[in-house]
C-alpha cells in the first residue's frame, strides 16, 4: 500500500486550535468573576463583622469562604458540563486500525477520590495510513505510538454512563458541601482573625482569609466525593465494546465511526467525541507497540466508505 | 475572541500563570479591604505565601485532575511564585482591591507566556510533552 506523507508527531505549531483543557481557562475566568463580585460586595462593609445563624466573623472572612466554595463548586460543575452536557461541533468521520491500548474510566485512585474528574472510556487506535489526514487536519497536536515507525494514533472516547452519573452526583454533593463549607470556613477563618496578633495583624488577616477559603473548598470536594461515588454506583455501563457486544482489547482490528473534534484534554489532538459505531474485524498476531504497517497489510477491507484524502 | 482568552486556550504556561496570579490577586484583594498597604518587603513575603498555596492548587488541578502528571511540578512552582509575587507587589502599589484579581490574571498570563518562551516546550519523538 502506498502511504501519503506521514504527519509530524507532537505539536503542529498551529495557533488556531485549543491545546489546553477548557477547565483551566474556565478557572481563570472564574477567579476574575468571583474575585470581582465578592470584593465589590466586601467594599460595602469592609471593616464590619457579619453574623449569620449565630456565626460572627469579619466580612472579608465571609467573602473568602463564599469565594472558595463558589469557585470549587463551579469547577466541579464545569467538569460535568464539559464531560457530559456540552455538545461541541464535530466532524463525522470513519477510520480503521489496530487498538494499541484501552484506557478505562476510573482507572486511577485520583478518579475515585475526585470522581467528577474521571474521563470517559478511551481506545487508542493505530490507524491505517489512508486515515492519517483525519489525525492531522485541524489538529494542534498529533499523538504517535512508540513503535519504530512512530505511527500516528487516533483516540476514541466512548460515552460512559458511570462518568456522567459520577459527574451529576458530584455536582449535587458539591452544592451541599458549598453551603456547609462556607460556614465551617467562616468558623475557622474567624477564629484566626480574632487572635491578638499585634504587629503581625496583616499576617493573621491573610491567614484567616486563606484558611476560610481552603476549608470551604475542601468541604465542597468532600461533598463531591460522596455524591460522585453515589452517582457512579447508581449508573450502569461497562467497558467499551463493539457493536456485536465484544469487549474491546489491545490488538483488536476495528473500524470506528463518530464525531471528530480537537480536544484540549488531549493536548489539542483530534479525537472521536464520541465513537458511535464500532466494528470488530479480528485480532492482530503482532505484538504491541503496533505499527501502521500491521493494519495496512492485514486489514485490507474495513467498514468505512472508500475515502479520497 | 479576546487575545487573553486565546492564549489561555493555547498555552499551558500562560493559563497556569493566570490562575496563580488570579488566585493571589483575589486573596490579596480581600485582605486589602481591611489592611492598609504593606511595605514592599512584607508584600514579597505575602506573595511567596500565596504563590505556594496557588502552586498546591495548580498541582491538584493540572497534575491530578487533568492528568498532566509530574512533568508540571517544577515549572508550575516557578510560574506560581513569580506570578504571585509580582501580582501582590503591583496590587499593593495600585491599592485598588477590586483590580487586584485582574492585575493577577494579566501579570500571571504575561509571566507564564514569557517563561514558556524562554524555557521552550519539549516534545519527545512520540509526541508526548515533557
Amino acid at each position: 500500500m502506498t502511504c501519503p506523507r506521514q504527519p509530524t508527531c507532537g505539536s503542529q505549531g498551529t495557533t488556531s486550535s485549543s491545546s489546553t483543557s477548557g477547565v483551566l481557562s474556565d478557572i481563570a475566568w472564574l477567579l476574575g468573576l468571583v474575585g470581582t463580585v465578592t470584593t465589590v460586595v466586601g467594599l460595602f462593609g469592609k471593616t464590619a463583622v457579619f453574623t449569620l445563624l449565630g456565626i460572627s466573623a469579619p466580612v472579608v472572612v465571609w467573602i473568602a469562604a463564599v469565594a472558595g466554595a463558589l469557585i470549587t463548586f463551579a469547577v466541579v460543575l464545569d467538569f460535568y458540563r464539559l464531560r457530559c452536557l456540552s455538545h461541541p461541533d464535530t466532524l463525522a468521520a470513519c477510520s480503521a486500525g489496530v487498538v494499541e491500548r484501552v484506557v478505562p474510566s476510573f482507572g486511577s485512585a485520583t478518579d475515585e477520590l475526585f470522581p467528577f474528574t474521571a474521563m470517559h472510556d478511551r481506545i487508542d487506535v493505530v490507524v491505517k495510513c489512508v486515515y492519517w489526514f483525519l489525525v492531522e487536519n485541524g489538529a494542534a497536536f498529533v499523538q504517535c505510538n512508540s513503535d519504530a515507525d512512530t505511527s500516528p494514533i487516533l483516540r476514541g472516547y466512548y460515552k460512559s454512563a458511570k462518568v456522567c452519573g459520577a459527574g451529576l452526583g458530584s455536582t449535587i454533593g458539591a452544592g451541599v458541601g458549598a453551603v456547609v463549607g462556607t460556614f465551617l470556613g467562616v468558623l475557622a477563618g474567624g477564629a484566626i482573625a480574632s487572635l491578638a496578633c499585634g504587629p503581625f495583624a496583616w499576617l493573621c488577616l491573610i491567614l484567616a482569609v486563606l484558611v476560610a477559603l481552603i476549608v470551604a473548598a475542601v468541604c465542597v470536594l468532600i461533598g463531591a466525593l460522596a455524591g460522585g461515588q453515589i452517582g457512579k454506583a447508581a449508573a450502569s455501563g461497562g467497558p467499551p465494546a463493539a457493536d456485536d457486544g465484544s469487549v474491546l482489547s489491545t490488538s483488536d482490528y476495528v473500524t470506528t465511526k463518530g464525531g471528530l473534534l480537537t480536544s484540549g484534554d488531549d493536548d489539542g489532538a483530534r479525537v472521536y467525541w464520541f465513537v458511535t459505531m464500532t466494528t470488530l474485524h479480528g485480532h492482530s498476531a503482532a505484538a504491541s507497540p503496533f505499527s501502521h504497517r500491521d493494519p495496512d497489510d492485514n486489514l485490507l477491507m474495513d467498514a468505512c466508505p472508500v475515502v479520497i484524502p | 475572541m479576546l487575545p487573553i482568552l486565546t492564549i489561555w486556550h493555547r498555552s499551558l504556561c500562560a493559563v497556569t500563570g493566570a490562575i496563580a496570579g488570579g488566585f493571589a490577586g483575589m486573596l490579596f484583594g480581600f485582605a486589602q479591604l481591611q489592611q492598609p498597604a504593606l511595605t514592599p518587603t512584607d508584600a514579597v513575603k505575602v506573595g511567596i505565601l500565596l504563590g505556594l498555596v496557588a502552586w498546591v492548587f495548580i498541582l491538584m488541578v493540572e497534575a491530578l485532575w487533568l492528568h498532566y502528571g509530574a512533568a508540571v511540578v517544577w515549572p508550575s512552582l516557578v510560574t506560581s511564585l513569580l506570578s504571585a509575587i509580582l501580582t501582590v507587589v503591583v496590587a499593593n502599589a495600585v491599592a485598588v482591591p477590586v483590580l487586584s484579581v485582574w492585575i493577577g490574571l494579566l501579570f500571571g498570563t504575561l509571566v507564564g507566556a514569557l517563561l514558556c518562551r524562554l524555557c521552550g516546550e519539549r516534545v519527545d519523538p512520540r509526541g508526548v510533552r515533557t
